[in-house]
């Protein structure tokens, strides 16, 4: 057993704070290791000196105290009111929805398509649909999107105007 | 008597009494009056201002149980309770009217003892809550859970700095007594 666990179970069984249990393990501990027993004497030789010091000389005890320490010792505990209550439900609910309104916004910014550069390649016309050959396009020359037709062969747009 | 676990009592603190016994507030009154007006006593010395104190611990415990406090053990929340009010009194400069506590009122011609006297010296130059802890502890006989509930600290800490402390002065015995 390491001294300092040794020193931990005397101190805590002679002030009662060990369980039956521990305390029966650690006398037949003692009981069977001679050094443990003497060092355990030791320890409890300093424990008596420790309690008489306490004991003689109560200004030990006096701790300096902080002014915030002595304000919270006066302060009665108080219960938060009700107003306090619905404020702070109040502004749990004022953020959630301030996240939810971001949280849309910032999904549309991602997901719309890009307005600058080169037109957007369109996907694909199905070839079953007759509607399939005509499709929405940006104008590279800034005059707005336009209406083009796919030619379904050669899959080649041509503008209807 | 009302307590904690590991305290002087086993029994854990019955908030709401159903057996027929005296309220909660009326048993520690009984049990504990004497040992908070000792621990004031020991901090402020007049009868008259500890009485005070002793009464205005239990209002405010009184307060504090009226106000929805559940304290784990009733002996550890009144002597925090004691612990502010001793504290807050210095503080207020009560202690102008309290007679300063002498030492040897308490104790008659302790003899005078190296051992002691180094244990002293070296308490004496611990942390002020490993003071607070050893005099909890070995004048007031609280246990570990109650000297928790007091300082407001986990039961861990209570025991590691108890251990330090006893640990420091045997340190010091071995080396100036015992060397």
């Amino acid at each position: 057993m390491k001294p300092e666990s040794l020193h931990a179970l005397v101190l805590d069984h002679h002030l009662g704070e060990l369980s039956p249990e521990a305390a029966e393990l650690l006398e037949h501990h003692l009981a069977a290791n001679a050094p443990a027993r003497a060092e355990a004497e030791r320890l409890l030789q300093s424990l008596h000196a420790t309690r008489e010091a306490v004991l003689r000389h109560p200004e030990l005890a006096r701790v300096p105290v902080t002014p915030q320490a002595a304000a919270r010792a006066v302060a009665r505990p108080s219960r938060p009111s009700l107003m306090q209550g619905l404020a702070r439900a109040a502004a749990v609910l004022l953020l959630a929805a301030l996240a939810g309104v971001l949280g849309h916004m910032m999904t549309e910014r991602l997901t719309a398509p890009a307005t600058t550069g080169t037109p957007p390649s369109a996907p694909e016309p199905r070839r079953e649909s007759p509607w399939a050959q005509y499709r929405m396009a940006f104008d590279p020359a800034g005059e707005g999107v336009r209406v083009v037709r796919v030619d379904a062969g050669k899959l080649e747009p041509k503008s209807l105007r | 008597m009302v307590g904690c676990a590991g305290g002087r009592s086993q029994a854990l603190l019955p908030l709401v009494d159903t057996t027929g016994q005296p309220p909660l507030l009326e048993r520690l009154f009984t049990e504990s009056a004497g040992d908070l007006a000792r621990y004031f006593t020991r901090r402020h010395g007049g009868e008259e201002v500890v009485r005070d104190l002793v009464q205005q611990t239990f209002l405010e415990m009184a307060r504090g149980l009226r106000d929805g406090k559940s304290p784990k053990c009733a002996r550890g929340y009144l002597f925090g309770i004691a612990r502010h009010l001793s504290q807050a009194a210095w503080t207020r400069g009560a202690q102008d009217k309290i007679v300063p506590f002498e030492a040897a009122a308490e104790v008659p011609a302790p003899m005078r003892d190296e051992r002691v006297e180094a244990a002293r010296e070296t308490i004496a130059a611990l942390e002020p809550v490993q003071r607070e802890i050893l005099d909890l502890r070995f004048a007031q006989s609280l246990s570990y859970a109650e000297i928790a509930e007091a300082l407001g600290i986990p039961i861990g800490t209570v025991r590691s700095r108890l251990h330090h402390a006893v640990a420091e002065v045997r340190r010091r015995l071995q080396h100036e007594i015992h060397p």
